[in-house]
């Protein structure tokens, strides 16, 4: 079968790329791809970040209105946990509970924070996990396998079970803050992409401090 | 698709020959050219995603700053409306001055109105020694808001009374409310800027009866806690300022925003007395005027409220009208985006 094409058109080139040609343009992707992906890393993590602390404040919430509406106390159990990436056990599972007379009952699926996110459970950043008591039992969606947790209380009237401050450093406040495990806090010195969400045990409120944020 | 090529010709011409079919590739060229195209498109549609996500953001704090002061300003409004001195009938001597009925030195000679509560409003630079970046109005009283930090209380009692008061006051974050302190004096969550802040005192803690504020330290029932920060709470962001205007039963401003219903002399219709109408002025900034005022002005005060306004009653509308000149972004300044919420409210225990 005959190509039809115009003979008024001269072959100018030989056809394909030559491998120079192709090694010219390769090299000019992963120059633009290096130049570009640790600032969409950055955005993506920062992001995740964003979205983790709203799950954890959007739970939180929930739990406070749920203890008002119900007129019981409410169990938020904070769960030690490995990810699909990540084996080692941090924090990063949330899951509330009515408690009840003789049952608690489980208040919607538990929530993930966004992979790579973990919730700190030492002072100054974590003084929320580092006080709370804690205890063990499964997930549902983990299998038999029991993780430990840290919990707290909403009251019926939308408090915590808390003192007003938290024994660590001499009275701080109640905060939890959540990092990238890429980039973990040095010493007492904060990472400089988190979300630190502030829980005041009077009122069961929250009080988000994200640093770059308006 | 390409038909496929004879492989005869390709062989045979070492050179290529006009009639030779033509040969469907990209140059470089082409492919630089396409890569470029497709690298604009993704710088625009980044940018457009950027600013669609940036004016989302502004909007929905815009919104939210307004929100807040919105219901902090009904939330004072509702608070002042529910103040009380409680008065009642007692002894006064032939001089007008309070005294008791055994009371040998000031025998009673008339009746008179009295309590031992008290209601204070009025400028900052009146009430208080030093401003420590307080600025405009403050008003300071007792209402049955039952708040009370033991339980047992609580449950009790709901309405039991509390000293209350508000102003506004430029500052970190942490001067009035408890942040973690990890972020204290951290320049972006512990940041710089004007506050309405609420001071209510516990029920157990009432200090309006220790009687030494009455001699030589006026009003030390709220200075001194105000002072040491106790039971203080930022109600609202980025509230500038807090005007109280007393006016009569017929709606007219008294004489001075200064109102205190403890009075030097004895007076029929003023002493132990609310001020019949109040109104309340809050002028509030959204979130991003404050971020360009932080940035014009460093760690320093803004000075947002010229140095003689809300002093003289007379003047309240041109104080407000070059309030907002300022705000408006005369004189070379930021334009700030502001709202005025005003409303006037009756005060129970009109005589």
């Amino acid at each position: 079968m005959k190509p039809r094409r115009s003979p008024s058109h001269p072959r100018v080139h030989p056809d394909g790329f030559s491998l120079v040609e192709l090694l010219t343009v390769m090299a000019l992707l992963a120059v633009l791809a290096v130049l570009v992906l640790p600032s969409i890393r950055g955005v993506s993590s920062s992001t995740e970040l964003t979205i983790s602390a709203a799950s954890v404040v959007d739970s939180l919430n929930l739990a406070r209105q749920t203890a008002l509406s119900v007129n019981r106390p409410v169990e938020v159990r904070f769960y030690q946990v490995p990810s699909s990436t990540d084996t080692t056990e941090a924090f990063r599972a949330m899951a509330s509970y009515v408690l009840g007379n003789n049952q608690t009952n489980p208040i919607g699926r538990p929530v993930w924070l966004r992979s790579g996110v973990v919730l700190s459970d030492t002072a100054p950043f974590g003084t929320l996990l580092e006080g709370l008591p804690g205890g063990s039992s499964t997930l549902p969606s983990l299998g038999p396998t029991t993780y430990s947790y840290r919990s707290l209380i909403f009251r019926p009237d939308g408090s915590v079970a808390l003192p007003n401050t938290s024994p660590s450093d001499g009275g701080d406040t109640w905060h939890v803050m959540l990092f990238n495990t890429s980039r973990p806090p040095t010493g007492s010195t904060p990472p400089a992409n988190h979300v630190t969400i502030q829980l005041l045990p009077e009122t069961g409120r929250t009080r988000v401090f994200q640093p770059g944020a308006r | 698709m390409l038909p496929p090529r004879p492989a005869k010709r390709r062989l045979r011409g070492g050179s290529l020959l006009p009639s030779s079919p033509r040969i469907t590739a990209f140059t470089l060229i082409e492919v630089l050219v396409a890569c470029a195209v497709l690298a604009l498109t993704l710088v625009i549609v980044f940018m457009i995603v950027s600013q669609t996500s940036s004016l989302w953001k502004n909007t929905t704090s815009k919104s939210s700053a307004f929100q807040n002061a919105r219901a902090a300003f009904e939330a004072v409004t509702r608070n002042l409306s529910q103040a009380t001195l409680n008065h009642y009938l007692d002894y006064y001597d032939t001089a007008w001055k309070h005294t008791t009925a055994g009371s040998a030195s000031a025998p009673p000679a008339h009746y008179g109105r009295f309590s031992e509560l008290e209601f204070v409003s009025g400028p900052v630079t009146d009430l208080f020694p030093s401003a420590g970046g307080k600025v405009s109005h403050a008003v300071f009283f007792q209402a049955p808001l039952g708040k009370t930090s033991r339980t047992d209380l609580a449950m009790e009692s709901p309405g039991m009374l509390n000293a209350a008061g508000y102003f506004v006051a430029f500052g970190p974050r942490s001067q009035y409310e408890q942040i973690p302190k990890f972020l204290q004096g951290e320049a972006e969550s512990d940041r710089l800027g004007f506050r309405l802040i609420e001071w209510v005192q516990p029920t157990e803690s009432l200090s309006i009866y220790d009687k030494t504020h009455l001699g030589s330290q006026p009003w030390k029932w709220f200075r001194d806690p105000i002072g040491n920060g106790q039971s203080c709470r930022v109600m609202a962001e980025n509230v500038i300022a807090l005007i109280i205007l007393p006016k009569d039963a017929d709606n007219v401003p008294l004489a001075s925003y200064a109102y205190d219903s403890l009075t030097s002399g004895y007076d029929e219709s003023r002493t132990h007395l609310l001020p019949p109408l109040l109104q309340v002025t809050l002028v509030a900034i959204d979130e991003v005027s404050a971020q360009r005022l932080r940035e014009a002005n460093g760690a320093s005060q803004p000075a947002l409220i010229p140095s003689d306004a809300f002093q003289n009653i007379a003047t309240y509308d041109q104080d407000l009208a070059d309030l907002e000149n300022v705000l408006n972004g005369k004189n070379g300044r930021p334009r700030l985006t502001y709202r005025i919420f005003t409303t006037t409210v009756a005060t129970k225990e009109n005589p």
